[in-house]
């Protein structure tokens, strides 16, 4: 079984659980369930959970034969089709001749961008054409969804955030109040409200002047007490169907589309013993649910209230085209499809943002991802200049750059978990060497992240020159700095077409694992000592004596962090900081030890794209870095890719937020920028 | 009917895989475009061109579309995604009913409303376009978007024969030289991918070069697309849902599988 590698204890756990059948689980750690649908499909693995969104991504992979095999019903309702199905209530005796008549009408629904009372009548209600255009492209999609229900309907209740930006959100709710009017409270048009939900858009429907409401079946069922028909009276209401004719509340509803249940996913080999497999997780879900194990609900995705159902076996394609979900997931504004394209400078790079589209895309986070790879840094802030690409995330020291030289704006930062957005640039170094001070650096060996850099190359370089081991004249600094130090490795100082250049990529190895010297002192994964784990990789093994990086980079890869041979058996006690003011530090005090602290990275795009556009962007990062930071078991947007780290954003980072204004930490830095950029 | 395959809803591209397997083949064109499957590519060989106007022949209603049939003499294509030298054998064109449609590849879902098709043929491994055509290198066709705009001076010599091949099989000799190259919109990169004849016999033998820059021909123009039939003289309309005119003549997009597009900036 695949399962995200966090969860590789419990699974260990499960598998050592006896139960009546005596086949055996093998747990296959994976980076995240996108992961495992490769591994499934390459037979590295047999099978694993997947949802609905899930299974799209599978149907969606080329030359796959995955089989869904069981499903994860509820014990309230362990016969129904589906998950749950959505359905458009009315009351019975409402005059509508097709569904073109629910123009005008008042309209009541669960919640702003939920499934049952927002996406599912939007793409139904696209499809035949009943509702507006969504493609405007002054504005947002979500403002142009609610646009659209705005001019479709007199009055409705959408409850919810509407903006993820409190002062959009207000600015939206203003201009199209008409949507929280019938609402308990229309002035805050959010949770809680009496109207809203599945059953609140029921009472919305009954009480407080609603015509048609959006909701699940067995709400409706609820509310009108069946099949005892103690509460509402369904008499006088029914079900509206999309094909405009209408269904008493007693008989069969008509659904506009359902909701698939989460399942187990194999492939085509494991279908012939799949009985056997199937006996194995309803074994382990009696044994499971009866001692609480908390590996039921992590792994298996089970629990006291649901129960493991066997299903013919069926593609995922078919699975979600039977409960019509397939468009609902597919669901855009175009064409034109609009795509935030990410410019990337490596193939794992390209692979990962190839990856994220496809997860990002499967989760209803739109626009989508598209990706573009350039060879450098710098030909990306190009292309986004060009608008042959849209955004890409860059250190503080390139930020600037791209500031001055490309027009390009920043627009989300990254976070560091308790830190927030900035980090401190340190200097590693052996414990056992005999450095003592900045100044008796001169003639060692050093290691840099890469040219332009924050850690690796702004920060020493602006510690030398303020230590005056390097004057202030010295110009051009990468000079002087291949004069200070004996060898370096500074990726990406090939681009200087100078002799003494080569001193600064002597200690740069290439790519070490694939033994290609050809990328040596690329600026990018190609060299393995490049980046903050390459700058480190080259103290460690590349005869470097000191590494210029941040603060978490040895925490990072040591103590067992990095399972990669180079860093398994490292220690983090094997190493000290230098502080810039003389003496060293055990590397967890880097806030007494560090040249300097730095402003986070930050995704950058082109400042003459409308400001609708920059928004759109800002918030499609947002959601992307939300989605992935709650559930780093279906992408793991921060974290390593195909054993290479640092692709699209830091490991690190825990999280984006928005940026508008320079902060504290900015303006302090600009002075280290200004320092160091101030050679020419 | 004398057509054996069409565009029509009994003809139509759905159907066409009966009669021609390869048309359910894994490498088929047209494709959706999507940004979100594109790799750029830098290559130091530029894409080139050259044709000889004198040699544009004539043009013919297939029954499909129009279609120009080219001597190929002394024109060349070369460079970008291509090892050794092509030449132009034909050039075509599809197009919908109204301007919304007709184009057969889509940019993001995008339709433009026309899209030219200049075919050429391997001449450094192969001895003819039929031999070519059987390899999957053979063949490599540019296609180009049209949109409604301003009228398109060098399109005109082609329009202006049109109404002389209203019927299916008719030719007219264009009478002027006319330069392929002029269609071929400037300063704008294109895509690549390997693909398929977008007609039957559907052959996967085409490397696609579709440039991203549409060019603009008139309302007019596209009106004159709109006016050919296709079934001869002689014959009786087929009554499809077209009354016999050829108003739309794209085929649909097809899944691209685990192809690549990669895409160039001249």
């Amino acid at each position: 079984m695949c399962v995200p590698e966090h969860l590789l204890d419990l699974c260990q756990q499960m598998s050592a659980q006896e139960t009546k059948s005596s086949a055996k689980i093998i747990c296959i750690p994976a980076r995240d369930r996108f992961e495992c649908i490769e591994k499934i499909k390459q037979r590295v693995a047999d099978f694993g959970t997947v949802d609905p969104e899930d299974m799209y991504i599978a149907a969606k992979t080329p030359e796959q034969d995955f089989a869904v095999f069981e499903e994860i019903r509820t014990r309230e309702e362990p016969e129904a089709e589906f998950r749950y199905e959505a359905v458009a209530v009315i009351h019975k005796d409402l005059d509508i001749k097709g569904i073109e008549g629910l123009k005008g009408l008042n309209s009541c629904h669960t919640g702003v961008g939920r499934n049952v009372g927002y996406k599912i009548p939007l793409t139904k209600l696209k499809q035949k054409g009943i509702i507006g255009p969504l493609n405007d492209p002054e504005l947002s999609p979500r403002e142009n969804e609610l646009k659209a229900f705005s001019t479709l309907f007199s009055k409705a209740c959408i409850v919810g955030k509407w903006s993820p930006d409190p002062k959009i959100n207000l600015e939206w709710k203003k201009k199209y109040s008409n949507l929280c009017a019938l609402c308990e409270k229309p002035e805050t048009c959010d949770y809680p409200d009496n109207f809203s939900g599945y059953d609140g858009a029921l009472r919305c429907l009954a009480h407080n002047g609603g015509q048609v409401a959006w909701t699940k079946v067995i709400y409706v069922r609820k509310f009108f007490g069946l099949p005892d028909g103690i509460k509402e009276n369904p008499e006088k209401f029914a079900y509206l169907c999309p094909d405009g004719t209408k269904v008493p509340i007693t008989g069969t509803p008509c659904r506009w589309a359902a909701r698939p249940w989460q399942g187990y996913m194999a492939n085509a080999d494991v279908v012939k013993t799949v009985d056997e497999l199937r006996r194995k997780i309803e074994n382990l879900d009696s044994v499971g649910t009866k001692n609480h194990a908390p590996w039921l609900e992590k792994v298996l995705e089970l629990n006291d209230k649901t129960v493991p159902k066997e299903n013919k076996i069926i593609s995922p394609g078919d699975y979600l085209d039977k409960a019509n979900y397939t468009d609902v997931i597919e669901r855009d504004y175009g064409p034109p499809f609009k795509t935030v394209r990410f410019c990337v400078t490596s193939h794992d790079e390209y692979l990962k943002c190839q990856a994220l589209s496809q997860a990002a895309f499967s989760r209803d986070i739109r626009p989508r991802f598209g990706c573009v790879e350039e060879k450098t840094v710098e030909s990306c802030m190009k292309s986004i200049r060009d608008n042959l690409a849209d955004i890409i995330s860059l250190d503080y020291g390139q930020v600037d750059k791209a500031r001055r030289e490309y027009n390009l704006v920043p627009i989300v930062a990254e976070q560091y978990g308790s830190l927030g957005g900035a980090y401190y640039a340190v200097a590693v170094v052996k414990k056992g060497s005999k450095f003592a001070s900045f100044a008796d650096l001169k003639g060692a060996k050093s290691c840099h992240t890469g040219l332009g850099r924050t850690a690796g190359y702004h920060a020493p370089l602006y510690t030398l020159i303020r230590l005056n081991l390097v004057p202030k004249n010295a110009c051009p600094y990468p000079k002087a700095l291949s004069e200070f130090f004996k060898a370096s490795c500074l990726p990406g100082a090939r681009e200087i077409k100078e002799g003494y250049a080569e001193h600064l990529c002597e200690l740069c190895g290439g790519d070490i694992d694939k033994r290609d010297v050809t990328t040596k002192c690329n600026h990018d994964s190609s060299e393995s000592y490049s980046g903050y784990t390459g700058a480190f990789r080259c103290l460690v093994e590349g005869g470097g004596d000191v590494a210029f990086v941040k603060h978490v980079t040895v925490p990072g890869n040591t103590d067992g962090h990095n399972r990669d041979k180079w860093a398994e058996h490292l220690k983090s006690g094997d190493y000290e900081l230098l502080c810039p003011d003389g003496g060293r530090k055990p590397v967890d005090q880097y806030e007494q030890c560090h040249l300097a602290h730095a402003p986070p990275h930050m995704v950058v795009t082109s400042h003459s794209k409308r400001n609708s556009e920059i928004d759109e962007i800002r918030n499609l990062l947002i959601s992307t870095s939300k989605q992935y930071t709650e559930r780093p078991d279906l992408f793991k947007l921060f974290g390593s890719f195909n054993g290479k780290k640092d692709l699209l954003f830091k490991d690190s980072a825990t999280g984006l937020k928005s940026v508008s204004q320079e902060s504290e930490i900015e303006k302090e830095y600009s002075k280290v920028l200004a320092l160091v950029n101030g050679c020419a | 009917m004398s057509i054996d395959w069409g565009y029509s809803q009994y003809n139509g591209p759905e159907t066409w895989a009966k009669c021609y397997p390869e048309a359910a083949g894994d490498r088929q064109s047209p494709v959706d475009i999507q940004q979100v499957c594109i790799k750029s590519f830098n290559t130091n060989r530029k894409l080139t061109w050259r044709y000889v106007p004198e040699n544009t022949e004539d043009v013919t209603n297939t029954g499909y579309c129009w279609k120009v049939h080219v001597n190929g003499k002394g024109s060349e294509l070369c460079g970008g995604p291509l090892e050794g030298k092509y030449i132009l054998e034909q050039f075509h064109c599809h197009w919908g009913e109204t301007n919304d449609q007709g184009s057969e590849h889509t940019v993001n879902g995008q339709k433009f409303a026309g899209e030219l098709h200049l075919v050429h043929w391997n001449t450094t491994k192969y001895h003819s376009f039929c031999e070519a055509a059987k390899h999957p290198d053979g063949l490599c066709v540019i296609g180009v978007f049209l949109k409604a705009g301003k009228r398109h001076p060098e399109l005109d010599k082609i329009t202006a024969q049109l109404p002389r091949v209203e019927y299916k099989g008719q030719r007219a000799k264009i009478g002027v030289p006319l330069n392929p190259g002029l269609f071929i919109p400037e300063e704008s990169g294109y895509y690549t991918y390997q693909g398929s004849l977008t007609t039957p016999p559907c052959s996967e033998c085409v490397i696609w070069i579709v440039f991203k820059e549409p060019i603009e021909v008139s309302h007019e123009q596209l009106m004159a697309f709109r006016n050919l039939k296709c079934y001869c003289e002689e014959e009786k309309c087929p009554c499809d849902e077209f009354q016999g005119f050829v108003k739309n003549n794209f085929r649909p997009t097809l899944p691209l599988g685990k192809r690549e597009i990669r895409e160039c900036r001249q």
